[in-house]
């Protein structure tokens, strides 16, 4: 079996060996086109789309706008921020649950370090943003390599048992760490500080730094931050690692046998995933600004897999829709609940609207693993499907 | 009634003037797992009394049919896309798993699957778990298992999973009869099994079959020692019916030797002309 | 001396309800091969619903004890046939996602039945002592400990002794060679199911006569399984047994001498030992198969 070379030399031979003849430009140019992250003119469209909506956003949720039984419009900034956040952790998950099916429970734990990690470089010590947050990757990395290395030995069935121990004892650790460093009262990270050539991006004045305050400022620091963690999450995903991600996830023993090796893959996947978790972790607890004893519950790790799942495991769109999903329904409930007529008058479902939405969601993860596994990101699917036959359908006839 | 791919009817009429009335009639079944189809259209019928063995090299198809009848196609992920297996006239595709054993099917699985951590008599009293009998009469068939594979009465405490090979064979078959199965499958009996043992054990089915009637369905690769015990034999290739004809018109019938009896020689011969071809290569 | 006897024995008590939950956590994962993610979530509610049937209904305890498991027994099978039935054979991630699913569900339930507030302690039971030689034990805990053991003697009679338990051990050793002699699966795994709730369910009563208050956080509790379990041995049913009760020594002594904060991270943090050290466990299988 040929080694895994990594030299444009030798992977040319190989190439070469299997086209049976020389690589020409024809041939780099049309691979070039094809790794191209939005291939056909659809996806560029598409992401063009989102681009527009994605910038045109906070202008548009600034406006005040009167919608029907008060239907939230200015707080949706809000959520969206949120959803960013909560995005490259989930991202992050869905690599190592969706992907490599590795059954980790350490999520929290995950969040956790990256909390500490901000609050004691950041608050404690004053480190500067930007810093912190790298601190918190590299953090997360580590984490993912020390607990990986024995732990992924063992099969899927003890990671998951280990992962579960990992929850307790971290989060004995965050509430000494929390108690050690700020007494009783709840962990605060400043502020991060946008210096003063960078002001105006920012809806600042030029040379005056300013402090990052309000939905629509950490606005324009999560949007680009969410978008550079997915892009490289994706871009890991499709290069020969990820590939090797699947296959273990897929048939383990069948990937053992055409030269991944096992471990190493899975534990590439773990620290990969801590690593970006933990960046969420630093990131989440600065965008709320305060973390206590009972921010990090078990239940984190339960909201994450929903949103996973019902998004539709092993598929980064399907954690975008999982997530922004998972944050517009429990609004979205709160508001039907509280302002639709007809559901406001209803006693039982007045009292545990947080209940409710949980229970919701605990039936959505069950009917989406029995019927349809691939969850929001199957149904998205589908329907282009649908509408891409519909849309020929009329070209036909029209042409 | 002729049936698709069979052979002459004179045979299927010598077969009905015997008397047998169909115990086991599969009609056109078509068994895939996932997307890979293993069966297509197979059709073959077994009367009471029959000794009838299934032929076919590895993946063609034999162990799925075992499983279709046995009802056991979901423990691989498999199941019935079309047709039907009658047992005495009751339809079994469609059968809650293992829901065949129930109605007089027993099964030596492949690859024995004893149960490791239960002893051998524990083992045998699963074999009657679709009876719910008394444990009276459980006790009389334990005994009548010891009386035929003696070697087991002594192991009786023995946790299976310690027993060689072939006593795990004769564990199997003793478990399968302890159901009082009206029909016995026995898929790959011979596997991994000292020639000795698989002969004594053939000899032991053909006794069976001879004295007390019991319909066997001989599932195997060896097709030479299945043919010297079964009557009739089906060969299935790729997941189709490939031939079929009593056992006797099989072994001489030259084109079947050279595809599943290793030609119309010894198997030795045949070995000693590849050797003698390939050193001719070498040296030449 | 009598300090250290008598967490000795509270570590005894709240062992025997460690091995009840472990010994049913074991059943469900020896049968069905699937780690319950929501075995925590059923202590609680085992104890939720002592906390109705004994507190709010003032039912004897006798009838608790017996009513309690068979309801959630019930609930167990209808979990099989429900939602479980449609998960067999798939990967064992998607399975066990399922339990976590369930245990939202049941989370939100008792949420809205029963609100957030903690409840206190049951006390239904008689006060006072008793003597047994050297020995001076509460009656709560002698209760305790009397009604788990007989729980886990009568298990065990049933398991290994009965043809329905054998058949289950048989098809906990080797499903499709079980379903090959009749023995239906769907049977099979519902009936493990209501074993591990039934257990659950014991647990919870019993357990709501021990800790001081009774609050949705007792998940954590019920997690307790899984440490129990990797102890004994993932899948040894006595190795549950002896499980739960060095466990619930370890957690006993170990945080009356470090301090009930550290209860969680003894409880967890021995079963990560025990993970780097010997993931089978005491009494795990080591293969008897010879292939």
């Amino acid at each position: 079996m040929s080694s895994m070379a990594k030299g444009t030399v030798s992977a040319r031979a190989e190439t070469r060996g299997m086209l049976g003849r020389d690589i020409s430009a024809d041939d780099e140019r049309r691979y070039r086109a094809e790794s191209r992250l939005l291939r056909t003119r659809g996806q560029q469209v598409m992401a063009l789309v989102i681009a527009v909506a994605a910038i045109g956003a906070p202008f548009a949720f600034a406006a005040d706008v009167d919608l029907p039984y008060n239907f939230p419009w200015s707080s949706w900034l809000n959520t969206i921020n949120q959803a960013l956040v909560a995005l490259i952790a989930a991202a992050a998950f869905n690599l190592l649950l969706g992907y490599t099916h590795q059954v980790s429970v350490a999520h929290a734990a995950i969040l956790m370090l990256g909390a500490c990690t901000g609050g004691y470089l950041g608050a404690v010590h004053g480190w500067p943003f930007p810093i912190v947050l790298v601190a918190a990757f590299v953090a997360g990395v580590l984490l993912g390599v020390v607990v990986g290395t024995p732990a992924l030995r063992l099969t899927g069935l003890y990671l998951m048992i280990a992962t579960l121990g990992l929850h307790f004892i971290a989060l004995f650790l965050y509430r000494k760490f929390l108690v050690a460093q700020f007494g009783f009262a709840p962990m605060v990270l400043p502020a991060p500080q946008i210096p003063g050539w960078l002001a105006p991006l920012f809806g600042g004045d030029f040379g005056e730094s300013m402090r990052v305050r309000g939905d629509d400022v950490w606005y324009w620091i999560l949007l680009p931050l969410a978008v550079v963690s997915m892009l490289v999450m994706v871009n890991v995903l499709r290069s020969r690692e990820g590939r090797a991600f699947r296959a273990v996830g897929e048939r383990d023993v069948s990937a053992a046998l055409i030269g991944i090796n096992v471990t190493l893959t899975k534990l590439r996947a773990f620290a990969l995933s801590s690593g970006f978790v933990a960046f969420a972790g630093a990131l989440g607890s600065y965008y709320i600004g305060a973390r206590g004893e009972d921010s990090f519950p078990f239940t984190l790790v339960l909201n994450y897999a929903i949103m996973i799942i019902v998004g539709g495991l092993g598929s980064m769109r399907g954690a975008v829709f999982g997530v922004f999903f998972f944050y517009s329904v429990r609004d979205i409930l709160g508001w039907a609940l509280k302002s639709l007529p007809g559901l406001n008058s209803v006693g039982l479902l007045q009292r545990y609207p947080a209940e409710l939405n949980l229970a919701l969601f605990g039936v959505l993860i069950i009917v989406v693993l029995i019927l349809r596994p691939d969850g929001l990101d199957g149904i998205y699917l589908a329907l282009k499907r649908w509408l891409t036959g519909q849309w020929q359908r009329w070209r036909g006839r029209t042409s | 009634m002729t049936l698709p791919g069979s052979g002459n009817s004179a045979q299927l009429a010598g077969l009905e003037a015997a008397g047998n009335s169909d115990l086991l009639r599969v009609t056109d079944l078509c068994v895939s797992y996932g997307h890979v189809v293993a069966l297509d259209g197979v059709s073959l019928r077994l009367g009471e009394g029959d000794f009838v063995t299934v032929l076919g090299a590895n993946g063609a198809g034999k162990t799925t049919l075992a499983r279709a009848i046995a009802c056991l196609l979901f423990a691989h992920g498999g199941s019935v896309r079309r047709g039907s297996i009658q047992l005495l006239g009751r339809e079994l595709t469609g059968l809650r798993p293992g829901g065949s054993i129930r109605y007089g099917v027993g099964v030596v699985p492949e690859g024995r699957l004893v149960f490791p951590r239960l002893t051998v008599e524990e083992n045998l009293i699963c074999g009657a778990a679709a009876r719910r009998e008394a444990s009276r009469s459980v006790r009389s068939g334990l005994s009548q298992v010891y009386e035929r594979f003696p070697a087991l009465a002594n192991l009786r405490n023995k946790p299976a999973g310690l027993l060689s090979g072939g006593e795990q064979q004769m564990l199997a078959v003793g478990r399968a009869l302890m159901g009082q199965p009206r029909l016995l499958i026995c898929d790959e009996l011979s596997l991994g099994l000292a020639p000795m043992v698989v002969k004594q054990l053939f000899e032991f089915l053909a006794r069976l079959n001879q004295e007390q009637g019991l319909a066997i369905l001989l599932i195997e690769q060896n097709a030479r020692l299945a043919l010297q015990y079964a009557t009739y034999a089906y060969v299935l290739e790729s997941g189709r019916l490939a031939r079929e004809g009593a056992s006797t018109e099989l072994r001489d019938d030259p084109h079947f030797q050279e595809l599943y009896l290793g030609g119309a020689g010894d198997l030795h011969d045949a070995y000693r002309a590849i050797v003698l071809n390939a050193s001719q290569e070498a040296v030449g | 001396m009598q300090y250290l006897l008598e967490t000795t024995v509270n570590g005894v008590t709240l062992g025997a309800i460690y091995a009840l939950i472990a010994l049913g956590f074991v059943v469900v994962f020896k049968a069905t091969s699937i780690l319950n993610f929501a075995h925590g979530s059923f202590l609680v509610l085992g104890s939720y619903l002592a906390v109705t049937l004994l507190s709010t209904l003032g039912l004897p305890f006798l009838l608790a004890i017996v009513l309690i498991p068979l309801v959630m027994g019930g609930l167990g099978i209808a979990i099989h046939y429900s939602v479980m039935r449609w998960m067999v054979g798939k990967a064992f991630f998607a399975v066990v996602l399922t339990t976590v699913g369930m245990e939202i569900i049941i989370h939100a339930a008792l949420l809205m039945g029963y609100g957030p507030s903690d409840r206190g302690r049951l006390t239904g039971l008689p006060d006072g002592r008793i003597r047994l030689g050297p020995l001076e034990i509460t009656i709560v805990n002698a209760i305790i400990i009397g009604t788990a053991a007989l729980t886990v003697l009568g298990f065990l009679w049933f398991f290994k002794r009965t043809r329905t338990g054998l058949h289950m051990r048989a098809m906990a050793d080797n499903l499709e060679a079980a379903a090959a002699q009749g023995i239906s699966p769907n049977w099979m795994y519902a009936l493990a199911w209501c074993t591990g709730l039934g257990m659950a369910g014991i647990g919870g009563v019993l357990y709501a006569h021990y800790t001081p208050s009774i609050h949705l956080d007792l998940t954590a509790v019920g997690l307790r399984a899984f440490p129990a379990a990797v102890l004994g041995g993932l899948d040894s049913v006595g190795g549950a047994v002896v499980g739960g009760l060095v466990l619930g020594l370890i957690e006993t002594i170990g945080s009356a001498y470090f301090g009930a904060e550290y209860r969680d991270v003894l409880a967890f943090g021995t079963m990560f030992v025990m993970l780097l050290l010997r993931p089978t466990g005491f009494f795990g299988s080591k293969e008897l198969v010879r292939v």
